[in-house]
Order: structure tokens, then sequence, then C-alpha cells
């Protein structure tokens, strides 16, 4: 993309009434160390709230939709459901950036949510979404927690979905704790135990753990 | 009065030279990644923004140094 187009004020304002995925086919540039809320992160030099990793992720999105040869850049504009409705080829510079935008606003009519209502559920949804492929439990039990107190339905119904498994990984492991604790493997059930107590401290399952380490530790 | 007038033209010539590298250095552009428009990290997070949104997908399909 014309490198004047993607740090263009009016260009990052308009584009909060759009969602933009980079299709960047190749990883042949720098990515930089930034502090983002107080924790070191690399960031890419192009798309820069993104990691590198997740634009090559995003790299196949543009394959769905040109197939052999193409001349890059092009732009593609979808309606909300992944439809294509009109594609650019070559550098669109910002004043025909937000032409093209607007012509796509247009053929997507209807209501919208605003960008910041959306985030302020979304974030923390995709932040737990994210935790729990990590195994960071507790996160994404806080995650999913406040994601579920939104307004917007189907992030609300995804929070609930994310917190039932969450849950339900915590029940798993208080009951292999229990197991462990009743057959004598002590050792074992200390470990489940305490990382059920920590990890899942927010839900029933890990106040249960947390008493049980209790009661356990007072009889040794 | 002429080695007056040298030391004076030296003293501005000096400040001019000040003056044209504090401004180059205030006018020395931001690192590259210091803003830009917001990408998605996920094709399925970008579709399901979309649908609650209701707006439109750009995606941009590039090489290279953009």
């Amino acid at each position: 993309m014309e490198s004047s187009t993607l740090p263009n004020d009016s260009v990052i304002s308009a584009a909060s009434d759009i969602v933009a995925v980079a299709s960047h086919v190749d990883n042949d540039h720098k990515s930089v160390e930034v502090v983002e809320n107080g924790v070191k992160v690399r960031r890419c030099t192009i798309y820069p709230n993104l990691k590198c990793e997740d634009h090559v992720r995003t790299s196949e999105v543009g394959m769905k939709y040109i197939k052999g040869r193409f001349a890059a850049p092009v732009s593609l504009w979808c309606d909300a459901s992944g439809k294509e409705l009109f594609r650019k080829s070559g550098y669109r510079q910002p004043d025909r950036f937000l032409e093209d935008l607007k012509e796509a606003l247009g053929l997507v009519p209807g209501k919208r949510v605003g960008k910041s209502d959306y985030d302020r559920q979304a974030v923390p949804l995709e932040a737990a979404e994210a935790a729990l492929g990590d195994g960071r439990y507790k996160a994404a039990i806080e995650g999913f927690t406040a994601a579920s107190k939104g307004d917007i339905e189907p992030l609300r119904k995804a929070a609930e979905t994310g917190l039932a498994g969450a849950t339900r990984t915590g029940q798993g492991l208080l009951a292999r704790g229990r197991s462990a604790l009743e057959s004598g493997r002590t050792d074992q059930a200390r470990e489940l135990l305490k990382l059920v107590a920590e990890e899942f401290a927010a839900l029933d399952c890990g106040r249960e753990a947390a008493e049980l380490l209790k009661k356990n530790g007072e009889r040794k | 009065m002429g080695r007056f007038m040298t030391r004076l033209r030296f003293a501005v010539l000096a400040l001019a030279g000040w003056g044209l590298l504090t401004g180059a250095q205030q006018q020395s552009p931001a690192p590259a990644a210091s803003k830009s428009i917001l990408w998605s990290r996920t094709w399925d997070g970008a579709l399901r923004e979309a649908k609650i949104r209701n707006v439109p997908i750009y995606i941009l399909v590039s090489i290279g140094e953009g």
C-alpha cells in the first residue's frame, strides 16, 4: 500500500468504520520492540498493531479471493459476511482510499455498532480466547467474565461459552486432584489442586481446590 | 570594528546552524511502527467483528515492503 496512506490521520480515523485485514504474503521486513501496557512486545513495522506472526497467519485470506498471478498490492472490499463487493489494483493514495471506503460503506447499509462500543467487549473476549489457547486460565476467566457483562449478545454468548469451557477444565482438574488425594498420590494431588486454586480462583472449583489444599495441609 | 563584525557573523552562523540542527531533529520522521489503521489479528475475528458491527471488510493483499 502507498506508504503515505496507512499512517494518514484521515485514513486512520475513517478506518474505524471498517474492519481491516492484512494479507501480507511474505515476511521480509523488520519488527520492532515496543512497550505496551508496561510489557515489551515485538510489533511489525508495516502493521504496527500486529506481530508479524499475525499477518503471516492472515496472509492466506487474500488467496480466498485471488487465484493465480496478480499484481500487488490489491485492495479487496467485502461486505460484512466476507462476500467481495469490489477490488482495486495498485497503490491507493489517501483520497482514493477514502473514496473506496465510502463506496464500500454505501454498499453495506443498515444500523452499525461503533468501534469503541464493540472493542469494550471484544478486546477482553479476544484476550481471554488467546489466554485460554496459551493455558493461562486466570487471565482467560477474567477476560470472559468482563466480556460476559457487555450488551452485545453474540459477544456475551461467546464469553459465556468460553467461561463454561474454562469451568469444565477447572472441574476436570479438580476431580483429578481429588482422585489423586484419595488414592494417596499426595504430591500429584497437591500439584493439581494448587494449579486449580491459583488459576481458577474466581470459580467454585478454584475455591474448592483451595479448601482441599488447606485441609490436606492441616492433616500433614 | 572589523574583528567585532567577524565575531558577530560567526555567532549568527553558529545560531543558525544550531537552529537547523535542532529543527531537523524535531522534524525527523517518527518510527515506522508509530501509527497506522488497526488490523485484525485473525480472519475469524475480522468476520465476527464485521458481522456484529455491520461494516465492510477491507483486505489489503500485499507483498514486500508495502
